[in-house]
């Protein structure tokens, strides 16, 4: 209250009040022995369980795509490739905390919720080469899952087309309405495309598919739009680098009817492989795009 | 004479400097200069993804990170005209009023400082603890949040948080009183205060001063009022003004906001209706212009952002509250004894970082 709607103070109230808030406390912090303060190395704060402190990642979740690379804004990871006796020829990331701004974005773009981050704060070191942490220094993997909350998960219809026979039974099966028939050129028969957006993991469409080429897999959700690849069926050559580069394996190779070269004498030959997406379990690294040799993948938005 | 107060001075919160020309005790001319922290964050924005801005925005005001990255939100959704779910509404009103009362209580303990009284500095730092220990459990950082995202927020609130959250109210309201006995039962607070750096109110609108300065002239002038964001429109909280315009009135509609922030936070937590609090963002905004105004506890934001169809914004124009009311500076200080500068700079809730950009 002002000085005016409390009316006048004496020289007594100027003191007395002030002196009677800080003596108590006074009381509570040297009498009650309920301090303020933490005695910083011998004592430290619980930190809670979403702090943004050095990262940590799972070697075996992670799949190497690069999207905490892409997304970092300061540039502070880089993809390093690695030998693994148990996994293998890999790329993973790492990190250079001494650019790490502490976002966390790396960690919430990750499609498999293999990079977190743990309440490990205290990251001072001697020189900037010190702060340049490979991927086998912030390799842990039994700590996903163990600690962090991990995001939910998502049953998404995956279609394998060497097995599609475009019967539509799908299409009229789904309760949202959400898978459309299109047909694809040149090849002569239709295939279902899902519209993700919609699609509400009932199963109903992998449960009725004759051929089984329908199966739900299980990705997690994200809240990131990442770009998607367009593909261009009639530049490609069939050289199969895309299915290679391919971290989170949409891609792979088919046989397509109706790409047979006419041989001299009139018969057909053998059809040619060309690649198939499945964009359901697509990450939009972008890789399928930067190693095409043929302009057959298009990326808007990702440049070479 | 001109006397340069600054760049390093203890009255200059952040780094600017204040050139005052003195008769004898008596200011004649007030010059502000700024630029000292000049980092080129419009600029920069503009090669950064939409997403990648966020952590960006945060580092405008290192006393109210939370209300500028929710106003690069804001003024994005707006671009790409999204509509934020309710439960995402109500936890940013939660954490932007936490995040004013953290503002408020790192002046008021800047303040005290700065009128020479060690006591009031540390409670201050002391409460302000609290809140930033809450945001901290909520969002996993202390003070550059990163916790708005465009479409709403990056999770949802942790389990027993809201709980807390009550707990603190309450702490806040008890401390409150206690301040009040502190600050204004010191006779030289009080003397330091009022009827100093008085604003007119006419004055003060047409500087386009705004905020609690504003507010303190008379102006009842709120946007959580009067342009409702968020769920600003079904809380039930009042605008804070005095009549006077001096330092006195300043401190006080900053005391009592933080009243109402205790309220609002009260009822935005038992309201908070439950459901999604994140929508997906599209990647690319369309090309068109977002703008977006939001009640800084500086006083009026504002961001104004320009999209040509790609993940990069074209342009981001960003409306500083205190760059507007430090350009008023010689209007509250002419006519005032040098030992009064301290007092009505001091006031302002200077924060040069989202000054300079």
């Amino acid at each position: 209250m002002a000085e005016a709607e409390r009316g006048k103070v004496s020289f007594f109230g100027y003191v007395l009040r002030p002196m009677m808030r800080t003596g108590k406390q006074l009381v509570r912090s040297l009498v009650l022995g309920k301090p303020n303060t933490v005695l910083y190395p011998h004592q430290k704060l619980v930190l809670p369980q979403v702090y943004r402190g050095k990262h940590t990642l799972d070697f075996k979740k992670c799949i190497g795509c690069g999207n905490c690379v892409t997304i970092c804004p300061n540039d502070c990871m880089w993809l390093e490739k690695l030998e693994d006796p148990e996994l293998g020829k890999i790329e993973r990331p790492g990190v250079d905390l001494g650019r790490c701004l502490f976002c966390g974005f790396c960690a919430e773009v990750c499609p498999t919720c293999a990079l977190h981050m743990t309440t490990e704060f205290e990251l001072a070191g001697g020189d900037r080469e010190s702060f340049k942490l490979g991927p086998k220094d912030i390799r842990d993997d039994g700590f996903a899952g163990s600690f962090k909350e991990e995001r939910t998960k998502r049953a998404v219809p995956t279609l394998d087309l060497s097995k599609c026979t475009g019967c539509e039974k799908c299409a009229g099966e789904c309760p949202e309405m959400c898978i459309a028939m299109i047909s694809m050129d040149k090849v002569g028969r239709k295939k279902p495309e899902i519209n993700l957006a919609k699609c509400s993991s009932q199963g109903k469409c992998a449960a009725v598919c004759p051929e089984k080429a329908l199966t739900m897999t299980e990705v997690y959700e994200s809240y990131f739009e990442m770009p998607q690849p367009k593909f261009v069926l009639e530049s490609c050559s069939g050289c199969g680098a895309c299915a290679r580069a391919c971290p989170a394996e949409v891609i792979y190779m088919l046989e397509m009817p109706g790409t047979e070269k006419t041989l001299k004498d009139g018969k057909k030959g053998k059809p040619k492989k060309r690649a198939v997406f499945v964009l359901e379990k697509c990450v939009g690294c972008g890789r399928c795009f930067k190693v095409c040799k043929f302009e057959a993948i298009e990326m808007p938005g990702v440049s070479k | 004479m001109w006397i340069n107060m600054g760049p390093q001075h203890p009255m200059t919160h952040g780094l600017w400097n204040l050139r005052i020309k003195v008769d004898g005790e008596t200011i004649v001319d007030a010059e502000p200069e700024v630029g000292y922290l000049h980092r080129g964050i419009e600029k920069i924005c503009e090669n950064r993804t939409f997403t990648q801005v966020i952590p960006i925005t945060d580092r405008l005001c290192y006393g109210s990170s939370m209300s500028w990255s929710h106003l690069y939100c804001r003024s994005v959704e707006d671009l790409m005209g999204l509509e934020v779910p309710p439960r995402a509404q109500y936890i940013r009103v939660a954490v932007l009023e936490m995040q004013r009362i953290a503002s408020h209580l790192m002046w008021l303990a800047a303040y005290a400082a700065d009128l020479g009284m060690m006591a009031g500095f540390i409670y201050g730092m002391r409460d302000r603890e609290v809140f930033v220990d809450l945001l901290q459990d909520l969002t996993g950082s202390r003070l550059t949040y990163n916790y708005p995202r465009v479409g709403g927020v990056s999770h949802d609130v942790p389990p027993g948080w809201d709980k807390d959250a009550l707990r603190a109210c309450d702490y806040m309201e008890q401390r409150l009183r206690e301040y009040e006995d502190i600050y204004e039962g010191s006779k030289i607070f009080m003397m330091r205060n009022v009827g100093v750096g008085v604003l007119k109110r006419d004055l003060a609108m047409n500087l386009g001063v705004t905020g609690p300065p504003m507010r303190a002239s008379g102006a009842k002038y709120d946007l959580r009022k009067d342009r409702p964001y968020e769920a600003y429109d079904e809380m039930d909280f009042q605008v804070c003004s005095r009549t006077e315009g001096d330092c006195f009135a300043r401190y006080r509609v900053r005391m009592d906001e933080m009243w109402e922030s205790c309220r609002i936070i009260r009822q935005a937590v038992q309201k908070m209706p439950k459901g999604e609090w994140r929508v997906v963002a599209p990647r690319n905004a369309p090309a068109g212009t977002g703008v977006a105004m939001v009640e800084d506890p500086r006083g009026e934001g504002m961001m104004y952002v320009v999209g040509d169809g790609t993940d990069r914004p074209y342009r981001l124009k960003i409306r500083s509250p205190i760059f507007v009311t430090v350009s008023a500076a010689p209007q509250f200080l002419v006519g005032y004894k040098i030992a009064d500068v301290v007092a009505i700079m001091g006031g302002l809730d200077m924060c040069i970082g989202e000054n300079d950009r």
